[in-house]
């Protein structure tokens, strides 16, 4: 015992037993601490018993929230043979959106990991409330990207969520697909984050959008033409077998199932939010043209009818501007700088027009620039009807303007008059 | 038996990356979102306070190093006696472990947030404490080489993190300047006394620090890049997360998530994080080593291993059991409990050339 005790008191006081233990000591941790490792004493949670929550959709109906989490499955074997991962969608019901979650758990022995979740779909019932009362869960959770998609739809978001489609295996990803960078890029929908929707929503002006994802049968959207044309009273049929019964199952079993239509996703419509809830929606064309304002376009086609023929534009770039000059009328200074060729025509030209590229005809331009210009005014009356800040004149306000903010930020919406100047110039 | 070194450890270079590369890291956790909780918009005027007020204590420390070689105990002793001396080291010691709450409380929050996926058990954190118990063994070169490897852990990784966020940062999201009132700002520099305290923990390298002709040129330079460094981390995390910034914790770990390039290679950003973690690191235990090295001092103890040992324990299970309050914990240390860390980083540097003037210290400077 005493020699122990000196063998201690050595470690400790003693220089030259210090240095010689201090390997000894370190690989007695080194060692114990592999230990912890490979025998899962570190208690990382196992693979088996994690449900990947690749989407989720929110619905609230009643006072309930109701949960749909679509859940990635790792498959060995697929339906037709070949490696794969399945979704499985579980519904849940709970007074808070994390209480619902962790029903996941009960329901199905899986811990619910969210980190991977890309996409929150809200339903058109939570959205008519203040959709942050099922939103805040994922502005406070430290385990969920607050740059994963938020959109809305039509209807239920679990319906949504079980919607077959041929496009991929999970409809989560199907969607995601839809609402991708490059789409927001060519102007066919108005993507957003929980970040960014979330920091509108706890701004001045407490406004934002969501777009709405639709699921359209695949037969009309082939035999769907022209730009502008708007579908409206589309219902989220059929294809949305099991949700009622709490799971339904997609992924491979969609593509070799008979059950239900398979569909294709858009989404061309914008849902405008004021404190939380829809006041409004853009249809295609008025996206077109908010995205115009708000983003810097490549690559976006543009219809217009010419003299009986239709030209479609490929705006090669845009540059916007919008200006807020405050005095006695304020105004909103809208400009729009385009860049565009010639991508089609729908009846053929000759060989003149068609040389080198081929020109836009001066008039066409004009027509351009008359249409874009009444769209965007008529975008601009639309918003300030729903008294709704889409040109984020009150954070304009706010940051250029702020001598004024106080007097004029409640009644700038209503006092606000437009001028829009939009300026087409050819390229080849 | 280990003794305590009191010859001169620390060369001008270490010092300027201590204070260029080390220090502002306590700012990128926690401080990003008291600011914007105390200031809003106005967080790079609050900062920019913080900064300035900080500034005393360094040209204080730099003062003194210039004009002799003693170290605080020295000092101390020399104008007041031994006893007064080692008391005095005691109450350092004592504020040494006050200072290193806070940051342990952020290291251990954030290595969960930002390191798991689900929620870890309360021994995740356990091994740090290993790293601590280790690094406070040592003596202040240990410091001093910590600071050598800070140029290229902190520089590579901030930089790249800076680089991934600037282009999802709108910096319009700052105007207007002053839009808050002063005091407002000044609460900001209140809430986050405890980020912005490295004068208390420059008097334990007081006669360590081997001065140099020209060093206050090199400390203002590394200084004057310590808070470009903390301004242009605020710019860009408040640019990214406006009105959501006083809700975000952990701002480093996250605000390059949103470049585009990682939705297609994966969160490779994490690497980045990691090694600034590290940098972290030493500054969570660079409290730990100075409470250790007071101790020794004020009790004249030579076993540093043994009070290594006990103090990290202690630390181990103070975490381990109130990392449960947090909120109450950190908010008593950012709000009540702040006025101690004005006294210890700002007041307290601030009187020490005082003691210059004692004919005993007179006696014995350079």
């Amino acid at each position: 015992m005493k020699k122990l005790i000196d063998k201690i008191k050595a470690f400790f006081c003693d220089d030259n037993a210090k240095a010689k233990n201090a390997v000894r000591y370190f690989l007695i941790l080194v060692a114990g601490l592999l230990f912890l490792f490979f025998s899962n004493d570190f208690d990382l949670v196992n693979v088996q018993q994690t449900a990947i929550v690749m989407a989720i959709g929110i619905d609230q109906e009643t006072q309930d929230f109701s949960v749909t989490a679509q859940i990635a499955v790792p498959d060995a074997a697929g339906a037709q043979g070949e490696s794969g991962t399945k979704t499985v969608n579980v519904v849940t019901q709970g007074k808070t959106v994390a209480q619902a979650l962790d029903k996941i758990n009960e329901k199905t022995g899986w811990y619910p990991k969210l980190v991977f979740c890309k996409l929150i779909v809200l339903g058109e019932s939570i959205a008519q409330k203040n959709v942050f009362d099922g939103l805040e869960y994922f502005l406070r959770d430290e385990y969920i990207s607050d740059n994963c998609l938020l959109s809305t739809c039509e209807g239920k978001a679990e319906e949504l969520l079980s919607t077959k489609t041929p496009i991929d295996s999970s409809g989560a990803l199907a969607i995601e697909k839809v609402l991708s960078s490059h789409a927001e890029r060519v102007g066919t929908c108005m993507p957003n984050t929980l970040r960014t929707f979330a920091a509108s929503y706890f701004g001045e002006a407490r406004c934002g959008f969501l777009p709405v994802v639709k699921a359209e049968p695949l037969a009309k959207k082939e035999q769907e033409g022209g730009q502008g044309q708007q579908e409206k009273g589309q219902g989220q049929g059929g294809g949305q077998k099991g949700g009622k019964q709490g799971e339904s199952q997609g992924g491979k079993g969609c593509e070799s199932g008979g059950e239900g239509e398979e569909k294709v996703f858009s989404a061309g419509e914008t849902a405008l939010f004021k404190d939380g809830k829809k006041v409004g929606t853009l249809d295609k064309q008025e996206t077109f043209c908010y995205a115009l304002i708000k983003n810097k376009l490549r690559l976006a086609a543009y219809s217009l009818p010419y003299d009986d023929d239709t030209y479609t534009m490929s705006i090669k770039r845009t540059t916007p501007k919008v200006k807020l000059s405050i005095g006695e009328d304020s105004q909103l200074q809208v400009s729009i700088a385009i860049t565009a060729g010639v991508a089609d025509v729908s009846k053929a030209q000759g060989e003149e027009d068609t040389a080198d590229a081929g020109d836009f005809p001066h008039e066409v331009l004009a027509v351009a620039e008359r249409r874009l210009t009444e769209e965007i005014h008529a975008l601009f009356e639309k918003c300030q009807a729903l008294d709704f800040d889409l040109f984020d004149a009150i954070d304009k306000l706010q940051k250029y303007e702020n001598e004024h903010f106080a007097d004029k930020k409640d009644t700038l919406l209503e006092e606000l008059k437009v001028s829009v100047e939009v300026k087409v110039g050819g390229v080849r | 038996m280990t003794k305590i070194d009191e010859a001169p450890a620390i060369n001008t270079r270490q010092l300027c990356f201590l204070l260029a590369f080390l220090f502002p890291v306590a700012r990128f956790l926690e401080a990003p979102r008291l600011f914007a909780v105390a200031a809003k918009g106005d967080l790079l005027v609050s900062a920019l306070v913080a900064s300035l007020v900080e500034i005393l204590p360094v040209a204080a420390f730099l003062f003194i190093s210039s004009k002799t070689d003693k170290t605080l105990f020295q000092l101390v002793e020399a104008a007041f006696g031994k006893w007064v001396a080692r008391i005095f080291s005691l109450i350092l010691c004592a504020y040494f472990l006050f200072a290193a709450v806070p940051p342990l409380f952020d290291a251990e929050k954030f290595s969960y947030a930002a390191f798991f996926d689900t929620a870890p058990t309360v021994f995740s954190f356990a091994p740090f404490f290993i790293f601590s118990a280790f690094l406070c063994t040592k003596n202040v070169k240990a410091i001093g080489r910590s600071a050598d490897l800070c140029l290229f852990l902190f520089l590579f990784p901030f930089l790249g993190l800076i680089v991934m966020s600037v282009g999802e940062s709108d910096f319009s999201s700052l105007l207007p300047i002053f839009s808050q009132p002063f005091t407002h700002s000044l609460q900001g520099v209140v809430s986050t006394k405890a980020h912005f305290s490295c004068g208390a923990l420059l008097l334990p390298l007081l006669g360590r620090y081997r001065y140099e002709k020209g060093a206050v040129k090199k400390v203002s330079i590394a200084y004057g890049a310590s808070v470009l460094f903390t301004l242009l981390f605020l710019a860009v995390f408040y640019g990214i997360y406006t009105t959501l910034a006083a809700r975000e914790h952990y701002a480093f770990a996250k605000i390059a998530q949103y470049f585009p390039a990682l939705t297609v290679v994966g969160r490779w950003d994490m690497l980045l994080v990691y090694l600034l973690t590290v940098v972290y690191a030493f500054y969570v235990c660079l409290p730990l080593q100075l409470a250790v090295d007071c101790f020794c001092q004020g009790t004249l103890l030579q076993q540093k291993t043994l009070f290594s040992a006990l103090l990290n324990l202690a630390a181990f299970l103070f975490v381990l059991f109130l990392n449960q309050h947090y909120d109450a914990v950190y908010g008593l240390f950012t709000s009540t409990l702040s006025p101690v860390f004005f006294l210890f980083s700002d007041l307290l540097p601030l009187f020490l050339p005082l003691l210059l003037l004692h004919k005993r210290v007179k006696a014995g400077a350079r």
